[in-house]
């Protein structure tokens, strides 16, 4: 949740992160979304979960941060947690 | 309420139950207390100096003498079964007492290392004890990694997807998303600073003195005061199988000054009356000293303290015989101690908490409150 190793892990301004490199290599968010799902959940979003994302995106207003915080989300969530 | 646990089984003849004039004692002596005709080892002057607070039960008795199902009993009041896990006294005791007014976890560990065996069992992660390893470093990852606005937007969001998902109803995901709001809510509020033992002023600091269990007993007073229903205390190091005397020597100096100086304080700040202290370890040890100058583990006839809470102090309470091996005066259980602690804190322990698959389990295994315990 607060893990300085996580923190780092998940900084989208650093090209060696997988996010950072998603949001280098993928200018489109839904493409962007779709592949942090398949990374942290080994599956593709449902079209519920994606609007929510691009619905993120468009409310925090910096790309960087809000996929930060979906990245944060994902790897914090449940189906991490539980999914084996 | 507070908890102090001896981990590995401290021995009755070097705490509060010494044997006078009997080979059995290995040399140690005894010492008068503030009650007239009441010894403790000579290791505990201290705790001497407060007995009229203290009452001590000389006659527990059990029958298990290994480590997992004895620390297993003595948490949870029942004896181990594979079929359920019994919540631990911290879990049981907040289920009853707490009133979620607090930012802060209702049962909180200091100084335990992790064991699975004493966790909210049955009664789910929601009274789960928080542990700390150590009271001389703030507890780990208590600090947002971003502002606490951008950290309340993830945890939105965070909820917003896995309601979207279609396990959305599954148990996991309440209690998790509850785990998560839970310790959000700790650690953003202001009664973090109850963690912060260095603030204490220093006349208070060195009336607990210095190390873990020291810390471990200012901390818990702390935390009591901001809402906390239950602190544990672990001091580890008991098990002297070799060197008892030693070993008890050194432990002694950690545990009997910090214990004595908390009954105080909280008495002092008129919280000892509404506070219960219970000192205990998991059994004793064996009346007979073994070549190595130890003593090896014996549930048969061991002791545990009280203080506050509704307590007599003053008061001892059963006997063994003079070379410490059998109680031959008021054998008190582990479900009798449960039931005890039931009482000084008026909870019912006829209540059926509800096992899975709707299997009902009382809050004791049984068991009568030990009367004499209480102030008349």
């Amino acid at each position: 949740m607060n893990s300085p190793v996580m923190a780092s892990a998940i900084n989208g301004n650093r090209p060696f992160t997988a996010i950072g490199k998603i949001l280098h290599e993928q200018p489109d968010d839904r493409e962007a979304a779709s592949m942090l799902y398949l990374r942290t959940l080994a599956r593709h979003p449902t079209d519920r979960e994606l609007n929510l994302c691009l619905d993120h995106v468009k409310e925090v207003g910096n790309r960087n941060d809000a996929f930060e915080d979906i990245f944060w989300s994902l790897l914090n969530s449940t189906e991490f947690i539980h999914r084996k | 309420m507070y908890f102090a646990l001896d981990a590995g089984g401290p021995s009755q003849f070097e705490t509060f139950s010494p044997l006078e004039n009997h080979r059995n004692n290995g040399g140690t002596t005894s010492i008068s207390t503030a009650v007239p005709g009441i010894h403790f080892a000579e290791y505990f002057p201290e705790c001497a100096r407060i007995a009229n607070r203290l009452a001590v039960i000389r006659s527990m008795t059990s029958k298990e003498g290994s480590h997992p199902r004895a620390s297993y009993l003595l948490h949870t009041g029942y004896l181990p079964n594979p079929s359920l896990r019994h919540p631990t006294l911290g879990s049981i005791v907040a289920s009853h007492t707490s009133d979620d007014a607090s930012d802060l976890p209702p049962v909180v560990r200091i100084g335990g290392r992790g064991r699975s065996d004493s966790g909210a069992g049955f009664l789910g992660t929601k009274w789960d004890p928080f542990e700390l390893r150590s009271p001389n470093e703030n507890p780990s990852h208590t600090t947002p990694a971003v502002s606490p606005d951008r950290h309340m937007r993830r945890l939105d969001l965070m909820e917003r997807l896995e309601v979207a998902h279609e396990s959305a109803a599954a148990i996991e995901i309440t209690n998790h998303r509850n785990l998560y709001r839970r310790a959000t809510r700790m650690m953003l509020s202001a009664d973090m600073k109850a963690f912060d033992i260095a603030s204490e002023p220093a006349s208070i600091r060195s009336d607990y003195g210095s190390g873990e269990f020291a810390s471990g007993c200012l901390m818990a007073r702390r935390l009591i005061e901001h809402g906390v229903s239950f602190v544990e205390v672990v001091s580890n190091g008991w098990d002297t199988h070799q060197d008892n005397f030693s070993q008890i020597k050194n432990l002694a100096g950690q545990v009997d000054g910090p214990t004595a100086a908390l009954v105080r304080d909280l008495e002092s700040r008129g919280m000892l009356e509404k506070t219960l202290v219970l000192w205990m370890g998991e059994f004793g040890r064996t009346p007979q000293v073994n070549p190595r100058s130890g003593r090896d583990h014996f549930p048969r006839s061991y002791n545990v303290v009280l203080a506050g809470g509704g307590i007599q102090g003053g008061t001892v309470i059963g006997k063994t015989d003079s070379a410490g091996i059998d109680v031959t005066e008021r054998p008190v259980t582990v479900p009798d101690l449960f039931a005890t602690v039931c009482k000084s804190l008026s909870i019912d322990q006829t209540i059926e908490q509800l096992a899975p698959a709707g299997r009902p389990i009382k809050v004791t295994d049984g068991g009568s409150p030990v009367l004499e315990a209480f102030e008349g």
